[in-house]
């Protein structure tokens, strides 16, 4: 097998896009949900699943759901100051600038990732359970022993789906910053089960690296070599 | 004129079954090489990336032998409730043969940050909790390390993919350390599975032979729901 090194690899230059979004552009320059549609069914399309589960969902909220991203926004607030110890980070931290998820507030399409239960089976994975095989993904009562495999599959979704949009230009910026423990959801009626992740897309307006402190400069990423293990 | 689109790269994986071990191993250059560009380009919650991509080349056959071994003990172990207890060795091709035919297998475990960077260390002095700089608070956010491996194993078999190189995932494997003992290449959870190297047999061409019938995933109105 020859394989050349390419220097002009698409998913190299098209992934080399992405910045984290502290603000998207607000106001008249919403994207079209055909367009998101359109890419969520891609990334649907393209990413792998074990055993052909999907154990998660993609929730949606659209420019109309303004109350909904305030009230997230607010939860993971709340959630850095309880993590922390801090009663009202907005005031002790956040004076001058903003926490980096308050691109929650001003995002065109806020995307919620929680787990699911499959009710219903395909007809290959009815035939090995009615054989005696355990999945877990159908199960009620174990689904949240997936929580660990299906955030590894929410990743991949996720990624696929950063993928496709930067390559139309479309900015985006991922959240772990939220409460995982569901009874702090239930003002959103539709997020049911433990959410995995947030994701927002839009037009980016401010960037964090472009507007990063003298301090923030030093927040770099571990080296490659401490990250991969070259056995040989 | 610029026709391939990323949709068209992506849709190009297929899950391999079996690697092809005549065929000449991809150059270690070239798989670091791709490693590299995936490590630049995938996001970290606070910048940590709390977990370790370790690379077994082609030389290493008896430790790929040995993981192969593991993953069918897990499955056997994982379906004993099926009293048929088919023996996965004896199916067409053998269930993770994926691994032990590999020219390349890609470990990724969880990694605890014992050198943090300046502002993660400042952060942590004026009272922020890093989960990723403990031990235990890396046990605690198995669901995050999870999630971010999903993300860099993405980009990197999106850069494999555009290399014409093919790739296998494997998650099926016992996630305790406890399970671990007798191999001295795991020493911190495992997370994922990625072998690769050049298909010999797609999952999609044992479909064509009417395995897998109706092995469907679910339809998209299913996962994606718009408010």
């Amino acid at each position: 097998m020859k394989i050349v090194k390419k220097s002009n690899s698409k998913v190299f230059s098209v992934l080399s896009k992405y910045r984290y979004v502290r603000h998207f552009q607000s106001g008249t320059s919403r994207l079209k949900e055909k367009t998101v549609k359109k890419l969520l069914y891609q990334a649907w399309k393209v990413t792998p699943s074990k055993n052909n589960f999907m154990p998660y969902k993609v929730h949606v909220l659209g420019p109309k759901h303004q109350e909904y991203k305030d009230s997230i926004f607010q939860k993971c607030l709340q959630n850095e100051g309880d993590s922390d110890g801090v009663i009202d980070p907005l005031t002790d931290r956040y004076l001058e600038q903003l926490p980096n998820y308050a691109n929650i507030l001003t995002c065109d399409y806020l995307l919620i990732f929680t787990l699911r239960v499959e009710h219903y089976p395909n007809p290959f994975q009815q035939m090995l359970i009615e054989r005696g095989h355990n999945y877990p993904a159908t199960k009620e009562n174990e689904i949240e022993t997936l929580v660990t495999p299906a955030s590894l599959e929410v990743g991949m979704f996720a990624n696929t789906f950063k993928t496709l949009c930067l390559e139309k230009d479309i900015d985006v910026a991922f959240t772990g910053c939220f409460p995982y423990d569901i009874t702090h959801w239930r003002d959103i009626p539709f997020v049911k089960r433990e959410p995995l992740l947030l994701m927002t897309i839009g037009k980016g307006k401010v960037f964090r690296q472009d507007h990063a402190s003298e301090v923030e400069k030093t927040d770099y990423k571990p080296d490659y070599k401490k990250v991969i293990n070259f056995v040989g | 004129m610029e026709t391939t689109t990323i949709d068209s790269i992506l849709d190009k994986r297929r899950h391999v079954m079996e690697f092809d071990t005549n065929a000449p191993a991809p150059d270690k250059d070239l798989i670091d090489d791709l490693l590299r560009r995936a490590w630049k380009v995938t996001p970290s919650k606070n910048n940590f990336m709390p977990y370790e991509i370790n690379v077994l080349g082609p030389q290493h056959q008896a430790e790929k032998n040995h993981l192969y071994e593991k993953s069918l003990g897990s499955e056997k172990s994982a379906n004993s409730n099926n009293p048929i207890r088919n023996d996965p060795r004896q199916l067409e091709i053998p269930a993770y043969a994926c691994i032990s035919s590999c020219a390349y297998l890609i470990i990724f475990t969880d990694r605890c940050e014992d050198k943090p960077n300046p502002f993660q260390q400042r952060a942590w002095n004026r009272g922020v909790f890093h989960a990723p700089m403990t031990e235990e608070g890396v046990g605690s956010i198995g669901e995050t390390v999870s999630l971010e491996v999903g993300m860099f194993a993405t980009a990197f078999a999106g850069l494999c993919v555009d290399h014409g190189i093919d790739l296998s995932y494997t998650l099926n494997f016992k996630r305790s350390l406890d399970k671990w003992k007798d191999t001295w290449f795991i020493n911190r959870r495992p997370m994922l599975f990625i072998s690769l190297g050049k298909a010999k047999t797609y999952r999609e061409d044992l479909k064509a032979k009417g395995l897998y019938n109706g092995d469907v995933r679910p339809e998209y109105n299913r996962i994606v729901k718009f408010l």
